[in-house]
C-alpha cells in the first residue's frame, strides 16, 4: 500500500503539467499494475472437460416418420475455463445436439467475477440457474439416456440466458445459494433431442396428425424473445443430503406459436404473432437416504398474449434412483399442461458407468396423453440405448 | 485349541489396526497455515472445494497430483474415500453446472510442493518419501 501511494505521489509529481484525462489513466494503469503484482503467486489455471454420447432408439407405433428406428450421434459436448487470476473466470460450453442452430449449441459464453464465495457477478451467456434439471442436462451428467421434457420443451425457462447474474452461497454446513439474473433468450421451443426428430416434439407430432395429417419433421418452431427476462433461485441446501429451492421466471416473447392455431405447422410458425410474456415460478428438492435419492421439479406459469387468452402451463419431473456400484437404475414420471392438454411420460431405465470415461444407457419409456380418449392413439412406447465418452 | 487361539489373535490383531493403516502419501500445507491436523472429513471438504477458507480467512487452494499417480489413488481412497474415476465425474458434473472448477493438477511431488509454497491457503498431497522442506505436514486423524 506504501508503494502504491509513492508511486502514484511521484507521478503525479512529474505530470502535473498533463490534462487530467491523462493522469487518470495513468493512474488506473499504477493500480492495475500492482493489482497484478499482488496476483502474482497465482497460478492461471486452464480445464478442459467434454463427453460424446451416441445413442440408438425404437419407437413403437411411430407414424409418418421415415422409420420408427434411429442412431446417431447424439450429444457432443466440451467446457473451457480459464482462470487467469483467482477472483476471473471465462467458461464456454458448446454441445453439439443434432437439428440445433448453432446458437442453440452455444450454451455458455461468460465472464465471472466471485468477489468471495458469498458474491460473484456473471456476464455473458449461461444456462438459466433456475432449475438443476436444466444444469444437469449433458449426458454423463444425467442418469437417464433421454433428458425430461422441462428441458426439451421449455415451456416454462428458457435453456440459457444472455444476460447478467448476480450469485452466491452463505455458510457451509446449511447453505444457502441465491442467483439473480436479468438478459435476452432464444427460447428453443419445441426442437428435436433425439436421432429420429420425435423426442421434443411430441406434442407438435399429435397435433399435426390431429389436425391435418402431416408433419414436416424439418420445421424449427421457437419462441422468440428478444427483450426482457429476470429470474431468481434460491435454495437451501443441508450438508449436501436435503436440498430445496424456489425459482421464479419472467420473460417477454415477441413472438410464440400456438400449434393449435392453424391447419398445419408450418402455417403455425408464420401466424398469430403478438407481444407476450411468460411468467412461471417452481420448486425443486432433492433428498438423499443411504444408496438412494428422490429428486422433484414442479413449475406452474402463465402464458399471455395480446391477441390471444392467457394459457395455464405447468410442468413437473420426479426421479427416484439407487447407486450400487456402478450402477444406478432409475424411475421417472413427468405430467405436464400445455395448451388444454395434459400429457405424461413414464421412464424406467439402468446406468452403468464402470469408468469415468465410460457410461452405458438403457431405458424404457412411455408417453401418453392424459384424460383425451382422441389422443390415447398417440401415446408412444420406446427403447433408447446410449454409449458416453467422457474425458 | 492352537488353531482356535491363532485364529483369535488374528482377529484381535485385524480389530486393533482398523483405522491404522500404511500411508503411502502425507498431506502438506503453506508453511503460514496454523493448522497441524485435520480428520478425513475436513481434509475432504477442503479438496473437494465444500469450504472454501480457512480459519485465518485465507482461500483454500487444493491442488491435486494426476490422475494417473498412484498417490493419488491412494489418497481418494483413503481421505476422499472415492475412487480416481468417481473423484473425475464429481468434478466434471461441477464444471457443467458451473458449480466449481477442479483443482489443479501437478505431475510430481516437486511441482506440489512449489504450488504450496506460493499460495498461503495451498493444500496438497505428496508420496511419503518426498522432501518436504518449506511446507508444512498436517497429519489426518
Amino acid at each position: 500500500m506504501i508503494n502504491l501511494i509513492s508511486r502514484i505521489t511521484f507521478l503525479n509529481l512529474i505530470l502535473m503539467k498533463m490534462n487530467k484525462s491523462k493522469i487518470v489513466l495513468i493512474a488506473l494503469a499504477v493500480i492495475l499494475c500492482n493489482y497484478a503484482h499482488s496476483q502474482d503467486s497465482w497460478e492461471p489455471q486452464k480445464h478442459i472437460t467434454g463427453y460424446l454420447s451416441t445413442q440408438a432408439e425404437y419407437i413403437d407405433g411411430l407414424k409418418i416418420f421415415e422409420r420408427n428406428y434411429g442412431v446417431s450421434l447424439n450429444e457432443a459436448g466440451i467446457l473451457c475455463t480459464y482462470q487467469p487470476l483467482q477472483k476471473l473466470t471465462f467458461k464456454t460450453t458448446f454441445v453439439y445436439r443434432p437439428g440445433l442452430l448453432f446458437d442453440q449449441m452455444l450454451n455458455d459464453a461468460y465472464a465471472e467475477w466471485k468477489f468471495n464465495s458469498n458474491i460473484g457477478i456473471k456476464f455473458g451467456r449461461f444456462l438459466t440457474p433456475l432449475s438443476p434439471l436444466n444444469l444437469a442436462q449433458y449426458a454423463p451428467m444425467n442418469n437417464a439416456a433421454s433428458l425430461p421434457m422441462l428441458v426439451t420443451h421449455h415451456n416454462m425457462y428458457p435453456m440459457h440466458v444472455d444476460g447478467i447474474s448476480l450469485n452466491g452461497s452463505i455458510g457451509e454446513l446449511v447453505k444457502l445459494n441465491y442467483n439473480v439474473f436479468a438478459g435476452g433468450y432464444f427460447d428453443a421451443g419445441y426442437l428435436a433431442f433425439d436421432p429420429i426428430g420425435y423426442a421434443g416434439k411430441e406434442v407438435l407430432y399429435t397435433e399435426a396428425l390431429e389436425v391435418n395429417g402431416k408433419f414436416d419433421a424439418d420445421v424449427k418452431t421457437a419462441d422468440m424473445a428478444l427483450f426482457g427476462a429476470a429470474g431468481a433461485h434460491l435454495a437451501l441446501n443441508f450438508n449436501d443430503v436435503f436440498n430445496i429451492g424456489l425459482n421464479s421466471f419472467l420473460g417477454g416473447t415477441d413472438k410464440y406459436v400456438n400449434p393449435y392455431d392453424s391447419a398445419s405447422v408450418a402455417e403455425a410458425a408464420n401466424t398469430n404473432v403478438g407481444n407476450g410474456t411468460k411468467h412461471a415460478f417452481g420448486f425443486d428438492a432433492k433428498l438423499k437416504i443411504s444408496k438412494f435419492q428422490l429428486s422433484g421439479e414442479q413449475w406452474f406459469g402463465k402464458l399471455s398474449a395480446v391477441n390471444e387468452p392467457s394459457q395455464d402451463i405447468s410442468g413437473g419431473f420426479y426421479e427416484l434412483n439407487g447407486t450400487f456400484g456402478n450402477f444406478t437404475p432409475y424411475l421417472q414420471f413427468e405430467r405436464h399442461l400445455m395448451y388444454d392438454l395434459h400429457y405424461s411420460r413414464y421412464v424406467a431405465g439402468l446406468n452403468f458407468k464402470p469408468t469415468f470415461e465410460t457410461t452405458f444407457k438403457l431405458e424404457y419409456f412411455n408417453f401418453a396423453f392424459d384424460g383425451n380418449e382422441d389422443l390415447a392413439k398417440y401415446s408412444m412406447n420406446g427403447l433408447i440405448a446410449s454409449i458416453i465418452y467422457s474425458f | 485349541m492352537k488353531l482356535k487361539i491363532s485364529v483369535l489373535i488374528t482377529f484381535a490383531l485385524l480389530l486393533i489396526t482398523d483405522g491404522v493403516f500404511a500411508q503411502s502419501f502425507k498431506v502438506v500445507v503453506n508453511s503460514s497455515n496454523s493448522v497441524t491436523a485435520l480428520t478425513k472429513k475436513e481434509a475432504s471438504d477442503l479438496f473437494l472445494k465444500k469450504k472454501s477458507k480457512w480459519t485465518d480467512g485465507n482461500a483454500v487452494s487444493p491442488v491435486d497430483l494426476s490422475s494417473s499417480s498412484k498417490v493419488r489413488e491412494e489418497f481418494s481412497q483413503q481421505v476422499l474415500g472415492k475412487s480416481i474415476s468417481a473423484v473425475r465425474n464429481f468434478w466434471q458434473q461441477a464444471a457443467f453446472s458451473g458449480t466449481a472448477s477442479a483443482p489443479t493438477e501437478k505431475s510430481s511431488d516437486e511441482e506440489v510442493i512449489e504450488f504450496i509454497k506460493k499460495n498461503p491457503g495451498g493444500i496438497g498431497y505428496v508420496s511419503s518419501s518426498a522432501n518436504t522442506s518449506g511446507v508444512k505436514t498436517v497429519s489426518i486423524n
